[in-house]
């Protein structure tokens, strides 16, 4: 095996390695606490396969960018491909985090009652093919009301109506999304800013 | 010139360890879920997997950090009649239990490394740096899953569930899926990814030095690894288990 071969090789392990990688992380979630809008503000969608776009924004209209998702939010609307957008709103106000559990088999000899095949293999919930194959396991609507497409711009308004850039659904991120409860963790400023 | 190592130098007997512990938690789980866990809880997640899952998330974060979540606690322990000091033990017990089988993983994950990277440097082949990639791999793993841990113990986490559990009790076989926290999860997967991929590595090496003993073990190392990573996570223990014993009772090495 010369060295074009083996560097050739070396490559598509990287390849593999980094799609494995890549399609089954899953962001962490860091959540704006207080904020003083409607409920649409409050909902969290994690996508999987998708990295996290970090919003950063300022003033009042709290426009920011993430590193794959864009988004001007007063009421956290945003374009983009995908992304996760928070604001710091003001500084010293830091939330809960919010992640996503993945089912993990303990014991599956085979399985055998499975009221909803995930897919028609016989190991519907392995671990690397789950956040994969997502779009085609989850059956139940998401319940926010984001834009198509829409990626997450954090703003981090100084106002306090600045709102969370909230993520939107891209067609492909059809999952279930869960409210969050907002609880204050540490101890904020109000009003420092 | 060539030297001899033993796979229990190169690192088999922390994954001997971590295996044996492993293994044993698993049987626990199993215990509890066929003796403590009854039929009325199989019909309720039957009947709605996904708020079971989310019940069950809820439930773990809880038990793991008992101080961040106040009102389940509070619920749990009045459900369950335990008083919460009791319940703070269990919290605790729970927590070493998961500290220790992470923390053997992440030393055997380190004593792996080392070892293939001895065999590694003395010929720089191809199969050298994919073992070298499946043991930074089995390394990563235990990190991540620590890493999850201690985020689970010093933050508040809300848990994000979007996949019904599964829990059959009925049937001959306990089929039963639990939602963990996503580090955790992918970092029990890249250990096992980790350690098939250095069993196929040293299943290469011991064909060339035509150590049938060796090949057999091996095989079965990669048979429980593959399925551990397909869902049959404790019959997979089990047989990655009785490789590593094996492999580590009758001295198998490799040449190098």
């Amino acid at each position: 095996m010369n060295s074009r071969t083996a560097a050739i090789i070396f490559l598509v392990i990287v390849l593999i390695i980094t799609w494995i990688l890549m399609s089954s992380i899953t962001p962490l979630i860091i959540k704006t606490s207080e904020s003083k809008s409607n409920n649409v503000v409050n909902i969290v969608s994690v996508s999987k396969s998708q990295m996290p776009g970090i919003g950063l924004g300022t003033g009042l209209f709290g426009s920011g960018f993430g590193i794959n998702g864009l988004g001007t939010g007063l009421f956290g609307s945003g374009f983009g491909f995908s992304g996760i957008g928070f604001g710091l709103h003001g500084f010293g106000k830091f939330g809960t985090l919010a992640m996503l559990f993945i089912n993990e088999p303990i014991i599956s000899p085979l399985p055998p009652h499975i009221t909803q095949p995930a897919i028609s293999l016989t190991f519907s919930n392995a671990l690397m093919i789950s956040p994969v194959f997502s779009w085609s396991t989850i059956t139940e609507q998401p319940v926010n009301m984001g834009s198509e497409g829409g990626g997450g711009g954090g703003s981090g308004g100084s106002s306090g109506e600045a709102a969370n850039g909230f993520h939107g659904i891209n067609s492909m991120n059809n999952e279930v999304v869960k409210t969050v409860v907002i609880k204050i963790f540490l101890p904020c400023y109000c009003g420092s800013l | 010139m060539s030297i001899k190592i033993t796979l229990s130098d190169l690192g088999f007997m922390d994954l001997f360890k971590a295996f044996i512990a492993w293994t044993i938690v698993l049987l626990i789980v199993a215990i509890i879920i066929n003796l403590l866990v009854g039929t009325q809880y199989a019909t309720f997640i039957q009947e709605d997997p996904l708020k079971a899952a989310r019940d069950f998330a809820e439930a773990f974060v809880t038990v793991v950090n008992p101080s961040a979540h106040p009102s389940t606690f509070t619920k749990i322990a009045s459900r369950y009649s335990i008083s919460q000091i009791l319940f703070f033990a269990l919290s605790a017990i729970v927590n070493s239990i998961l500290f220790t089988i992470f923390g053997l993983a992440l030393l055997s994950g380190l004593r792996l490394w080392f070892g293939v990277h001895t065999i590694w440097k003395s010929p720089r082949s191809i199969l050298g740096l994919i073992a070298l990639t499946g043991a930074s791999l089995s390394l990563i793993g235990p990190v991540l899953a620590l890493i999850g841990l201690v985020l689970l113990l010093v933050t508040d986490v809300t848990p994000v569930v979007n996949q019904g559990m599964v829990l059959t009790l009925n049937s001959p076989f306990i089929y039963m899926t639990l939602p963990f926290p996503w580090p955790i999860t992918i970092g029990t997967f890249l250990w096992i990814l980790g350690i098939g991929i250095i069993g196929a590595l040293l299943l290469i090496l011991l064909i060339r030095n035509k150590d049938f003993l060796g090949i057999a073990f091996m095989a079965i190392l990669i048979i429980g690894s593959v399925l551990s990573i397909i869902g049959m996570l404790l019959i997979g223990f089990i047989l990655m288990l009785i490789a590593s014993g094996l492999v580590v009772l009758t001295k198998v090495g490799v040449a190098v």
